[in-house]
């Protein structure tokens, strides 16, 4: 794979070969590192699949109660780690976790590589290399790829998404309709991203909506096929998801089930959670599941649905203005992506001293500020000079404001930029060369003309962002 | 591409043989049992709570026993004329029981405070030592609401 990729691109094989020798050096750095938080889930995860396939593979009829309770468990987390990690638990069952990490930062790099290659052939040379740049190497992005948070792998399997939605609509104007094969593609690719983090669920719907209207603006009745195996592909490989966690929590589980003690935990009071406070000596995630498991024991109902009312009750006395205040809190956690770089710190050092504390912490923001200007300059300008820009402009735009939806739903926390960081790059390539654009006026090439429609459509992208960050503004003062 | 596969099947065939991993399962709480049913401090004879509940917290303060539930689904009239009929069974009087229904119509409908005689605990059972499960959570422990 190098090898092609050094014929085909000198500068790239460097540029990508850089990113995996700051993984390299940052790797050694934290490989005793146990798991920790929501890591040790996906590790149950991993264990359990592994498990699973051990025991078919012996003709044993599968621990249902194990796979329930580590892979299902609370209906947080949709198993895409734990996928990632079963051949892993399959071959070394007792494995310590520093081997594990050793195969998650092997699978985050093929992931990378894959991801640079589809940009650089769907997109082109300048953001496959944005991609080596932004966000391969901000070093807090890279230990997080050490890690079993789906985040980061969701953001780049995104950008293949993109790369291709954008691909096939291109190619769709010069009346190329793609196959059916190339519909299953995008399914996996976006039924993929949810798996990995279901959050990024309403991004993957976003982009697949908008590229489908376009798609079936272009070829009318040639697109309804492809389309339709797209949707086929994701929802039947959502359904396994859905229906085990539903069998095992004995209520309806689509995706996820954090949404509603998210929504409470975020706005409204958390001590009004289990209708009033939870039990104390646990947090704020555990307390209200093992609430609702009680509720749902005393009447039979499901605890998903408990769940839901629990929210609702901590939910009563939310605002429009505590909502603006928390969601504006929320961005601020959001931007302080630099919380991670204590994984490199050892345990008895001061939090925020040393050079590997400076690399990780200083050293990611200075990098990530002026580039997140950037992007948000992206989401405004408006490309209406080429039709492959347009449609890359306004397919990113969407899957951007779409992931920047999660201060609004959810306490932010400092790896969520990884999945929307991985959009950065591009999207800072893309000003550049609307700005460009613009500053020249050269004319587009034929086939390439620009789409009144498309430019339309990043306006109203536009001005809805920017009502919507006035909104919040105004009713967080 | 043929020999990955063949890998990967030659992977699958031996893991049988490699031993099971072992998950935590810690990320699932467990769903502790009801203190009352358990028995771990009895509730006095013929106080028989009728109606779906869930206990909140339970200790002795100034020498009585309080006991917090909280009641669902049932209409507030309807909880305090079960309660009612389990005080008189128990020979306690109505007041012994304070009903404080919520304000919104949830599944969860209110709270029931219990002023009883102090009770021992009465059973082996281990999980009579848990305060997740007897509600007498010990003064030292936090509330649930930090964000970690």
């Amino acid at each position: 794979m190098r090898g092609r990729l050094a014929r085909a691109d000198p500068l790239l094989t460097v540029a990508v070969a850089v990113a995996l020798a700051v993984k390299a050096v940052l790797f050694a750095r934290i490989a005793d590192l146990p798991f920790r938080g929501d890591e040790v889930a996906y590790h149950d995860a991993g264990c359990a699949l592994a498990n699973l396939v051990r025991d078919l593979v012996a003709l044993r009829g599968p621990d249902t109660s194990e796979l329930a309770r580590n892979v299902v468990g609370n209906g947080w987390f949709m198993p895409g780690m734990g996928v990632v990690l079963a051949p892993f638990y399959l071959l070394a069952p007792h494995a310590g976790d520093g081997w594990a990490r050793a195969w998650l930062g092997v699978v985050s790099a093929v992931v990378f590589v894959l991801a640079v290659r589809s940009t650089q052939r769907t997109l082109g040379r300048g953001y496959a290399l944005a991609l080596c740049l932004f966000p391969a190497l901000v070093p807090v992005w890279v230990l997080l790829s050490l890690t079993a948070y789906g985040d980061l792998l969701a953001g780049l399997v995104l950008v293949i998404l993109l790369g291709r939605l954008v691909e096939t609509v291109r190619s769709a104007r010069a009346g190329d309709a793609p196959s059916p094969r190339d519909g299953a593609v995008l399914g996996v690719l976006g039924i993929t991203v949810v798996y990995l983090r279901s959050s990024a669920s309403l991004a993957v719907a976003a982009v697949a909506v908008l590229a489908a209207v376009l798609l079936v603006a272009q070829l009318r009745r040639a697109a309804a096929l492809p389309v339709l195996v797209a949707g086929a592909a994701f929802v039947a490989l959502l359904l396994p998801w859905s229906i085990s966690a539903s069998v095992a929590l004995d209520d309806r589980v689509v995706t996820t089930t954090s949404v509603p003690t998210s929504l409470a935990n975020t706005f409204g009071d958390r001590s009004e959670v289990c209708f009033g406070p939870c039990d104390p000596g646990s947090t704020v995630w555990f307390a209200p599941v093992r609430y609702a498991r009680e509720v749902a024991r005393a009447t039979g109902q499901g605890e998903v649905g408990v769940l839901d009312e629990m929210s609702d009750h901590a939910r009563e006395d939310v605002t429009a203005h505590s909502y603006a205040r928390d969601v504006v809190r929320n961005f601020d956690r959001y931007r302080r992506i630099d919380g991670f770089g204590s994984l490199l710190k050892p345990p008895d050092a001061p939090y925020d001293q040393g050079f590997w504390q400076w690399l990780a912490r200083d050293v990611s923001l200075r990098i990530f500020t002026p580039v997140s200007w950037l992007v948000a300059a992206a989401l405004l300008v408006v490309s209406r000079r080429r039709f492959g820009d347009q449609v890359l402009a306004v397919l990113l735009k969407v899957g951007l404001l779409a992931l920047l939806t999660q201060p609004f739903a959810h306490l932010a926390g400092s790896r969520y930029w990884t999945t929307a960081g991985a959009l950065g790059g591009l999207a800072v390539v893309l000003l550049g060369r609307t700005v460009v654009d613009a500053v020249r006026r050269a004319p587009p090439e034929p086939g390439d003309e620009p789409s009144r429609l498309l430019t339309v459509a990043q306006w109203v992208l536009s001005v809805a962002t920017v009502t919507v960050v006035a909104g919040i503004a105004v009713l967080a003062a | 591409m043929a020999g990955m596969v063949a890998l990967a099947v030659a992977a699958v065939l031996i893991s049988p043989a490699l031993g099971r991993a072992v998950p935590s399962g810690s990320y699932r709480p467990d769903l502790p049992p009801d203190p009352l049913r358990l028995g771990c401090y009895p509730l006095p004879s013929g106080l028989v709570l009728d109606f779906p509940y869930q206990v909140r917290t339970d200790g002795n303060v100034d020498g009585h026993r309080l006991l917090t539930l909280q009641w669902d689904e049932l209409d507030p009239a309807e909880v305090r004329a079960r309660l009612d009929a389990a005080l008189a069974r128990a020979g306690l009087p109505r007041r012994a029981a304070l009903v404080t229904p919520y304000a919104d119509d949830a599944i969860v409908r209110g709270t029931v405070v219990l002023h009883l005689p102090v009770a021992r605990l009465a059973s082996s059972d281990p999980a009579c030592r848990d305060p997740r499960t007897t509600k007498r959570f010990p003064p030292d422990w936090a509330p649930s609401t930090a964000y970690g």
